[in-house]
């Protein structure tokens, strides 16, 4: 393959099905931006033969309640096989072929060969997480084929998102999952505010940069910590889970909330009112003394082989498989692609200080070593920004609170739809508005609907034993792909 | 290991001191109340904070009494910034948990309300009689809760707020713990779930909703529980440090009165202005 497909491609990251007009939308990423396209006059049927939808975004976006999926009299070779399994799932859709079955989980039977067995986890899983169906087929030690089911969580965020209103509606968008608040409340004020035609300053769109990359570095540290934890490497793990506290620390000093929630509302943003430049600089002042200290038990860390050799190989993605997949996000980057949705926010470049967005290429090869590695990375690009950015802020310019979409009297009704890169990928959300505000439909997809199809593909052939430190080194949510 | 474990052991202990914690945080929104300007006058027919309470949290009963559920409460601070007369403010209060839900409801008129006591109930003085000097172990259960309140919880095992050091652990099945946490409303693909978990757990047993979402849905239309919860912990999610404080008041640890507490508070903050 020539290096030419990997720096410029093209491939399908979300499908929305808009009932009012009954057209199908396709969302295509690239390695900075997405846009939308109408399919006129397409059926269902061609785009389910379309094989560059990938199966997991089609049965998320599209699937309809089914009953059991019974694959006991498919070979684990032939399903492995992504155009084989295609053909399968739609055989055991719910009618014909009109309807392709959803992602959660119903039972599942799966192919057991004698020398081989199944192992199911969950929904409860044994430490403090969210629920999910994980059914292994395990020959010794090592996973032949991993099915991924979900849906416990399913609080049906499309429905309730109806009719509401943009005060309403925000809220619900930070409670799709709640470690990707800031990102999610981003993308649905930006829609606001082109449809209601709401000008934000630029420097209300800094104050929510910083929010996105304090959510970043908040989890990304924890993340790390975690991974360590796995390991069994606690000097790392100490400090990133008490080091995480301080972006959380200081998201709450800016905005009131730990989470960075009910800060971000179209046209404003909300922050405390007792911050001054004097608090500012203390908040960056303790940001770098935590990504010190995080820096030197990294540092300590990864300069030791056994860890090294831990992650190395562990869980490997290629960058085909991102492409034809669809991963997003974190784990492509980790491959090496280049792929990020804050290329494409000038003022990320044309603030006072720029972000470095620039990685190690050296250390992403796609493995848990590599998504190990890379969340340093962006920590540390994003906390030598957050430092230097901080002191800049204009707070004065943040509003007051005035609820401005609120006054807005007529919104341009239409399909809107915004891609914001928060720390796991970009999460996509398009809404069609009506002349009121109010939401008609909603297509939300979030990162880990594509990237825990990448989950399935990264363990194949790895330890058993390995999965909780595979399952780590992604992090996805369960509550926003359930929704 | 190098000489760093070695210096670590002469360092100062950075643990917070649970007893010496304010229920109040000075940069968290906390739950709203009512402010001066609540006590003088009337709404009249304004009811702008109720109709745009994300949870519905606020009754606006009269144009002088208005009913706060506290244990709906996201902590957003829209009310605050909605109502055309400020007449109510963030209070920084996060300490919002007691046994009996009808306790983190309240109804002010003109302002002011007069604080109630309320009883431990009978099963969890039997728990605390077990846990008070020996801590407990709980099993927690993600229901359709937004993830915060797992981060929070993980959060509460770091060195400062240090979970195991006040005896609080979590373990892996719920026959090895003596409560049941559970975050979020309770979908209908996790009451199934839930349910065998509580089932699993030998008596005397507690459960504990933690999140406003697990006290009352919050957006959500609330699932079926087990039970009704013994502890109720709001936030959105509550800090660590509100909810080990919570588990030491479940255990008989910590002394709190959530009602006298908001009082004080409200007193404090009139007091300032």
């Amino acid at each position: 393959m020539s290096n030419n497909l990997f720096d410029s491609y093209e491939f399908i990251t979300g499908i929305f099905y808009n009932k009012r007009t009954a057209t199908y939308f396709k969302f295509l990423q690239t390695n900075e931006s997405v846009k939308m396209v109408p399919l006129k006059d397409v059926k269902f049927k061609e785009i389910v033969k379309e094989v560059r939808f990938p199966i997991w975004l089609l049965r998320h976006s599209l699937g309809v309640k089914s009953g059991e999926e019974d694959y006991s009299d498919v070979d684990i070779e032939s399903i492995k096989n992504s155009n084989e399994r295609r053909r399968l799932e739609l055989e055991a859709a719910a009618v014909g072929n009109s309807e392709i079955r959803d992602l959660n989980f119903r039972g599942i039977t799966v192919n057991v060969q004698p020398d081989s067995y199944s192992h199911a986890v969950g929904p409860i899983h044994a430490g403090i997480i969210e629920p999910g169906h994980f059914r292994f087929s395990v020959t010794g030690e090592y996973i032949q084929h991993l099915n991924i089911r979900l849906g416990f969580q399913k609080r049906n965020i499309l429905e309730m998102l109806k009719d509401k209103s943009p005060l309403a509606a925000i809220p619900i968008a930070e409670a799709i999952s709640g470690d990707t608040a800031v990102a999610y409340s981003t993308a649905f004020s930006r829609i606001y505010e082109e449809a209601a035609g709401l000008k934000v300053s630029q420097e209300v769109k800094l104050i929510r940069m910083v929010l996105l990359e304090l959510e970043r570095v908040a989890v990304h540290i924890g993340d790390i910590g975690a991974l360590a934890g796995d390991i069994g490497y606690y000097p790392l793990h100490g400090v990133c889970a008490t080091d995480r506290g301080v972006p959380l620390g200081v998201m709450e000093a800016l905005t009131g909330s730990r989470f960075g929630k009910a800060a971000i509302f179209p046209g404003e943003v909300r922050l405390n009112k007792n911050l001054n430049l004097s608090v500012l600089i203390t908040l960056a002042a303790n940001l770098i003394n935590c990504f010190r200290r995080v820096e030197y038990q990294f540092m300590r860390a990864v300069n030791s082989t056994t860890i090294r050799e831990r992650l190395d190989d562990c869980g490997r993605i290629t960058k085909m498989q991102v492409l034809h997949n669809s991963i997003i996000g974190m784990p492509a980057r980790a491959t090496g692609l280049r792929m990020d949705m804050r290329y494409s926010e000038p003022l990320y470049q044309t603030a006072k200080y720029p972000l470095d967005l620039n990685l190690e290429r050296e250390h992403l090869n796609g493995d848990a070593w590599a998504r190990f590695y890379l969340r340093f990375l962006e920590v540390k690009n994003s906390i030598a920004w957050l430092e230097k950015i901080l002191p800049e802020l204009d707070i004065s310019k943040a509003g007051k609170g005035e609820l401005l979409v609120q006054k807005v009297k007529k919104f341009k009704p239409g399909i809107y739809f915004q891609s914001v890169e928060g720390w796991r990928g970009a999460v996509l959300v398009a809404l069609d508005i009506n002349t009121k505000g109010q939401i008609v439909e909603a297509y939300i997809r979030d990162p880990s609907v594509l990237n825990w199809h990448a989950l399935e593909l990264a363990v194949r052939g790895e330890l058993i034993g390995d999965f909780p430190l595979n399952n780590k080194s992604f992090n996805l949510s369960y509550v926003g792909f359930d929704l | 290991m190098g000489i760093y474990e070695i210096k670590n052991l002469f360092k100062k202990h950075t643990t917070m001191d649970f007893d010496k914690a304010s229920p109040v945080n000075q940069n968290a929104r906390g739950i709203p109340v009512p402010s001066k300007a609540a006590t003088v006058g009337s709404c009249k027919n304004c009811k702008v904070c109720e109709t745009n309470c994300p949870t519905k949290a606020i009754d606006v009963k009269s144009d002088v009494e208005i009913k706060f559920d506290y244990g709906a409460c996201l902590q957003c601070g829209i009310c605050v910034n909605i109502c055309p007369s400020q007449k109510l403010e963030n209070s920084g209060l996060v300490y919002v948990f007691a046994f009996n839900r009808e306790e983190i409801k309240i109804s002010y008129v003109k302002g002011d309300f007069v604080p109630k006591e309320f009883p431990t109930p009978e099963n969890v003085g039997v728990f605390q009689k077990l846990t008070k000097k020996r801590g407990f172990n709980y099993r927690e259960v993600a229901a359709a809760g937004n993830n915060t309140v797992e981060w929070e919880l993980g959060a509460s095992f770091n060195n400062f707020f240090d979970s195991e050091g006040q005896m609080v652990r979590s373990v892996a099945s719920p026959k090895h713990a003596d409560a049941v946490l559970f975050s979020g409303p309770v979908s209908e693909n996790m009451a199934g779930p839930l349910q065998t978990a509580w089932d699993c757990m030998p008596e005397p047993k507690a459960l504990i909703a933690a999140g406003t979402e697990a006290i009352s849905g919050g957006l959500f239309p609330m699932g079926k529980r087990p039970k009704e919860p013994d502890l109720f912990i709001g936030g959105d999610p509550p800090r660590p440090d509100v909810m080990l404080n919570a588990f030491r008041f479940l255990m008989g640890q910590f002394k709190y009165a959530f009602q006298f507490a908001l009082k004080d508070r409200i007193a404090k903050l009139r007091e300032t202005k």
